[in-house]
Protein backbone atom coordinates (compact mmCIF):
# COMPACT_ATOMS: atom_id res chain seq x y z
CA UNK A 1 0.00 0.00 0.00
CA UNK A 2 1.83 3.14 -0.85
CA UNK A 3 2.00 5.72 1.50
CA UNK A 4 0.96 9.32 1.17
CA UNK A 5 2.21 11.77 3.34
CA UNK A 6 1.37 15.03 4.30
CA UNK A 7 4.30 17.64 4.87
CA UNK A 8 2.74 21.19 4.54
CA UNK A 9 -0.60 22.52 5.25
CA UNK A 10 -1.30 26.14 3.19
CA UNK A 11 -4.11 28.16 4.84
CA UNK A 12 -5.15 30.01 2.29
CA UNK A 13 -8.40 31.34 3.74
CA UNK A 14 -9.32 34.62 6.08
CA UNK A 15 -9.76 32.48 9.20
CA UNK A 16 -8.05 30.02 11.40
CA UNK A 17 -8.04 26.18 9.95
CA UNK A 18 -7.44 23.33 12.72
CA UNK A 19 -5.98 20.11 11.32
CA UNK A 20 -5.93 16.73 13.42
CA UNK A 21 -4.77 13.33 12.29
CA UNK A 22 -7.20 10.97 14.57
CA UNK A 23 -4.73 8.66 13.62
CA UNK A 24 -2.06 9.96 15.95
CA UNK A 25 -3.12 12.38 18.51
CA UNK A 26 0.31 13.62 18.71
CA UNK A 27 -0.35 15.07 15.11
CA UNK A 28 -2.58 17.84 15.50
CA UNK A 29 -2.03 21.86 14.02
CA UNK A 30 -4.05 25.34 14.37
CA UNK A 31 -3.24 27.05 11.29
CA UNK A 32 -3.83 30.79 11.49
CA UNK A 33 -5.22 33.30 9.01
CA UNK A 34 -3.12 33.29 5.41
CA UNK A 35 -0.26 31.20 6.47
CA UNK A 36 1.41 27.99 5.40
CA UNK A 37 3.27 25.52 8.13
CA UNK A 38 5.44 23.15 7.66
CA UNK A 39 3.99 19.86 9.91
CA UNK A 40 7.57 17.76 9.38
CA UNK A 41 10.02 17.82 11.85
CA UNK A 42 13.94 16.46 11.39
CA UNK A 43 12.49 13.00 12.96
CA UNK A 44 9.58 12.47 10.68
CA UNK A 45 9.06 14.36 7.08
CA UNK A 46 5.20 14.58 7.77
CA UNK A 47 1.77 12.88 8.66
CA UNK A 48 1.10 9.80 6.87
CA UNK A 49 -2.78 9.92 5.50
CA UNK A 50 -5.04 7.19 7.04
CA UNK A 51 -5.80 4.44 5.61
CA UNK A 52 -9.69 3.31 6.47
CA UNK A 53 -11.24 1.20 4.41
CA UNK A 54 -14.49 0.57 6.70
CA UNK A 55 -17.06 2.86 8.86
CA UNK A 56 -16.74 1.29 12.12
CA UNK A 57 -13.08 2.19 11.81
CA UNK A 58 -13.25 5.54 10.70
CA UNK A 59 -13.13 7.35 13.79
CA UNK A 60 -9.64 6.87 14.54
CA UNK A 61 -8.32 6.69 10.88
CA UNK A 62 -8.67 9.55 9.05
CA UNK A 63 -7.22 13.67 9.56
CA UNK A 64 -10.40 16.04 10.32
CA UNK A 65 -9.83 19.59 8.97
CA UNK A 66 -11.99 22.46 10.52
CA UNK A 67 -12.16 25.60 8.41
CA UNK A 68 -13.55 28.33 10.89
CA UNK A 69 -13.82 30.93 7.62
CA UNK A 70 -16.30 28.08 5.88
CA UNK A 71 -17.31 26.79 9.13
CA UNK A 72 -17.02 23.60 7.26
CA UNK A 73 -15.04 20.49 8.25
CA UNK A 74 -13.58 18.37 6.28
CA UNK A 75 -12.26 14.25 6.70
CA UNK A 76 -9.42 13.08 4.58
CA UNK A 77 -8.47 9.54 3.77
CA UNK A 78 -7.42 6.82 1.65
CA UNK A 79 -8.80 3.93 0.27
CA UNK A 80 -8.62 1.57 -2.74
CA UNK A 81 -12.12 1.49 -3.48
CA UNK A 82 -13.93 0.63 -6.38
CA UNK A 83 -10.42 0.23 -8.58
CA UNK A 84 -9.47 3.34 -7.23
CA UNK A 85 -6.72 3.68 -4.75
CA UNK A 86 -6.74 7.35 -4.05
CA UNK A 87 -7.24 9.81 -1.31
CA UNK A 88 -11.10 10.68 -0.36
CA UNK A 89 -12.77 13.39 1.41
CA UNK A 90 -16.48 13.70 3.27
CA UNK A 91 -18.04 16.99 4.37
CA UNK A 92 -20.42 15.62 6.83
CA UNK A 93 -17.94 13.74 9.09
CA UNK A 94 -18.88 9.92 7.48
CA UNK A 95 -16.82 7.14 5.58
CA UNK A 96 -18.38 6.65 2.72
CA UNK A 97 -17.92 3.72 -0.18
CA UNK A 98 -16.06 4.79 -2.25
CA UNK A 99 -16.41 8.31 -1.12
CA UNK A 100 -15.10 11.24 -3.18
CA UNK A 101 -11.57 11.61 -4.72
CA UNK A 102 -10.13 14.56 -2.92
CA UNK A 103 -9.35 17.67 -5.64
CA UNK A 104 -6.10 18.18 -6.92
CA UNK A 105 -3.08 15.52 -6.85
CA UNK A 106 -5.86 12.43 -5.61
CA UNK A 107 -3.46 9.47 -6.35
CA UNK A 108 -2.10 7.63 -3.22
CA UNK A 109 2.01 8.02 -2.58
CA UNK A 110 4.83 10.54 -1.94
CA UNK A 111 4.15 13.46 -0.67
CA UNK A 112 1.38 16.25 -0.55
CA UNK A 113 0.46 19.94 0.59
CA UNK A 114 -2.80 20.76 2.24
CA UNK A 115 -4.27 23.64 0.77
CA UNK A 116 -6.76 25.15 2.31
CA UNK A 117 -8.88 28.21 0.21
CA UNK A 118 -11.90 29.92 0.06
CA UNK A 119 -13.40 27.62 -2.70
CA UNK A 120 -12.42 24.23 -0.82
CA UNK A 121 -9.64 22.02 0.47
CA UNK A 122 -7.17 20.05 -2.45
CA UNK A 123 -4.18 18.16 -2.18
CA UNK A 124 -0.66 19.61 -4.13
CA UNK A 125 2.21 18.12 -4.86
CA UNK A 126 4.82 18.32 -2.49
CA UNK A 127 8.66 18.23 -3.68
CA UNK A 128 10.79 16.40 -1.48
CA UNK A 129 13.54 18.86 -0.93
CA UNK A 130 15.87 16.97 1.73
CA UNK B 1 20.13 17.07 -24.95
CA UNK B 2 18.95 17.14 -21.54
CA UNK B 3 15.48 15.63 -21.57
CA UNK B 4 12.88 16.74 -19.31
CA UNK B 5 10.22 14.46 -18.40
CA UNK B 6 6.89 15.75 -17.16
CA UNK B 7 5.16 13.26 -14.53
CA UNK B 8 2.12 15.02 -13.58
CA UNK B 9 -0.38 17.39 -14.52
CA UNK B 10 -2.62 18.80 -12.29
CA UNK B 11 -5.09 20.90 -13.73
CA UNK B 12 -6.39 23.66 -10.97
CA UNK B 13 -9.04 25.15 -13.61
CA UNK B 14 -13.04 24.66 -13.15
CA UNK B 15 -12.87 23.09 -16.34
CA UNK B 16 -11.21 19.89 -18.12
CA UNK B 17 -8.06 20.69 -20.27
CA UNK B 18 -6.59 18.00 -22.85
CA UNK B 19 -3.61 17.09 -23.69
CA UNK B 20 -1.40 16.09 -26.78
CA UNK B 21 1.95 15.11 -27.49
CA UNK B 22 2.71 15.72 -31.59
CA UNK B 23 6.28 14.18 -30.77
CA UNK B 24 4.99 10.69 -29.64
CA UNK B 25 0.88 10.27 -29.58
CA UNK B 26 1.42 7.13 -27.61
CA UNK B 27 2.29 9.16 -24.22
CA UNK B 28 -1.04 10.55 -24.62
CA UNK B 29 -3.96 7.96 -25.49
CA UNK B 30 -2.66 7.93 -29.11
CA UNK B 31 -4.28 11.02 -29.73
CA UNK B 32 -5.32 13.38 -26.88
CA UNK B 33 -5.95 12.79 -23.34
CA UNK B 34 -8.04 14.28 -20.84
CA UNK B 35 -7.62 15.68 -17.43
CA UNK B 36 -10.83 15.99 -15.41
CA UNK B 37 -11.59 19.59 -13.85
CA UNK B 38 -9.64 19.84 -10.22
CA UNK B 39 -7.50 16.73 -10.58
CA UNK B 40 -4.07 16.31 -11.13
CA UNK B 41 -3.28 12.93 -13.38
CA UNK B 42 0.21 11.23 -13.48
CA UNK B 43 1.88 11.15 -16.76
CA UNK B 44 4.93 10.66 -19.17
CA UNK B 45 6.16 12.88 -21.53
CA UNK B 46 9.21 13.42 -22.41
CA UNK B 47 9.41 17.58 -23.84
CA UNK B 48 10.07 18.03 -27.43
CA UNK B 49 12.95 19.50 -28.28
CA UNK B 50 12.55 21.72 -31.33
CA UNK B 51 14.88 24.55 -32.35
CA UNK B 52 13.49 25.98 -35.53
CA UNK B 53 10.07 26.34 -37.83
CA UNK B 54 10.16 23.77 -40.21
CA UNK B 55 10.29 20.91 -37.54
CA UNK B 56 7.67 22.55 -35.20
CA UNK B 57 4.50 20.72 -36.37
CA UNK B 58 5.90 17.25 -34.95
CA UNK B 59 7.94 18.59 -32.38
CA UNK B 60 5.94 20.29 -29.74
CA UNK B 61 2.99 18.94 -27.24
CA UNK B 62 -0.37 20.89 -26.81
CA UNK B 63 -2.16 22.42 -24.07
CA UNK B 64 -5.44 22.77 -24.49
CA UNK B 65 -7.19 24.90 -21.73
CA UNK B 66 -11.10 24.87 -22.32
CA UNK B 67 -11.55 27.41 -19.62
CA UNK B 68 -9.92 29.80 -21.73
CA UNK B 69 -10.02 28.48 -24.58
CA UNK B 70 -6.13 28.83 -25.60
CA UNK B 71 -4.00 26.11 -26.75
CA UNK B 72 -0.38 25.91 -25.43
CA UNK B 73 2.43 24.73 -27.49
CA UNK B 74 4.83 23.60 -25.49
CA UNK B 75 8.71 22.56 -26.71
CA UNK B 76 12.00 22.51 -25.00
CA UNK B 77 15.34 24.91 -26.49
CA UNK B 78 18.16 26.28 -25.43
CA UNK B 79 18.12 29.25 -25.66
CA UNK B 80 20.96 32.38 -23.60
CA UNK B 81 23.22 29.17 -22.87
CA UNK B 82 19.87 27.94 -20.39
CA UNK B 83 17.70 25.17 -21.68
CA UNK B 84 14.26 26.24 -21.21
CA UNK B 85 10.93 25.01 -21.48
CA UNK B 86 9.08 27.50 -23.80
CA UNK B 87 5.64 28.29 -25.01
CA UNK B 88 3.02 29.87 -27.37
CA UNK B 89 -0.56 30.41 -27.89
CA UNK B 90 -0.99 30.95 -31.58
CA UNK B 91 0.52 27.24 -33.18
CA UNK B 92 3.49 28.63 -34.48
CA UNK B 93 7.23 28.16 -32.99
CA UNK B 94 8.89 31.73 -31.70
CA UNK B 95 12.43 32.01 -31.12
CA UNK B 96 12.46 31.96 -27.86
CA UNK B 97 8.75 31.92 -27.09
CA UNK B 98 7.11 32.59 -23.39
CA UNK B 99 8.97 31.05 -20.90
CA UNK B 100 6.94 28.98 -19.46
CA UNK B 101 7.32 30.34 -15.34
CA UNK B 102 8.93 28.57 -12.21
CA UNK B 103 10.08 29.15 -9.29
CA UNK B 104 13.71 30.91 -9.28
CA UNK B 105 15.32 28.63 -6.52
CA UNK B 106 14.24 25.03 -8.59
CA UNK B 107 16.76 22.95 -10.03
CA UNK B 108 18.13 24.10 -13.71
CA UNK B 109 15.66 22.23 -16.26
CA UNK B 110 17.25 19.21 -18.07
CA UNK B 111 18.32 17.74 -14.54
CA UNK B 112 15.20 17.23 -12.83
CA UNK B 113 11.75 15.63 -13.89
CA UNK B 114 8.85 18.23 -13.72
CA UNK B 115 4.98 18.48 -13.18
CA UNK B 116 3.15 21.57 -15.15
CA UNK B 117 0.32 23.22 -13.19
CA UNK B 118 -2.57 24.84 -15.11
CA UNK B 119 -3.09 27.28 -12.82
CA UNK B 120 -7.02 28.54 -12.20
CA UNK B 121 -6.53 31.41 -14.54
CA UNK B 122 -5.38 29.28 -17.22
CA UNK B 123 -1.87 30.26 -17.31
CA UNK B 124 0.74 27.10 -17.00
CA UNK B 125 3.59 27.03 -14.95
CA UNK B 126 6.56 24.33 -13.72
CA UNK B 127 7.01 22.98 -10.63
CA UNK B 128 9.75 20.55 -9.89
CA UNK B 129 8.27 17.09 -9.31
CA UNK B 130 11.79 15.45 -7.30
CA UNK B 131 15.15 14.24 -7.43
CA UNK B 132 16.10 11.52 -10.40
CA UNK B 133 16.83 8.77 -9.30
Amino acid sequence: MPITTLTTIINSTEGQVRVANFENSAESVTCPARTTIDIGSKSKIGWTIPWCTDAASFVYRHIRVEVQARGAIYCIWQADRSGLDAIRISTDENWHDPGDVIAGVSFVGNLRALEISPSGVRLNWEYNRY
Amino acid sequence: METTVIRLIDNRTDMPISVTNKENLKDTNNGSRDIPPNQGEQITISIPWCDNAVSFARHHMEVTVQKTGTTWSVWQAEFDLRVKVLASTDWAWHNPGIELYRPPDDPPIGTNDVLIVIEESGKLRIDPWGHRV
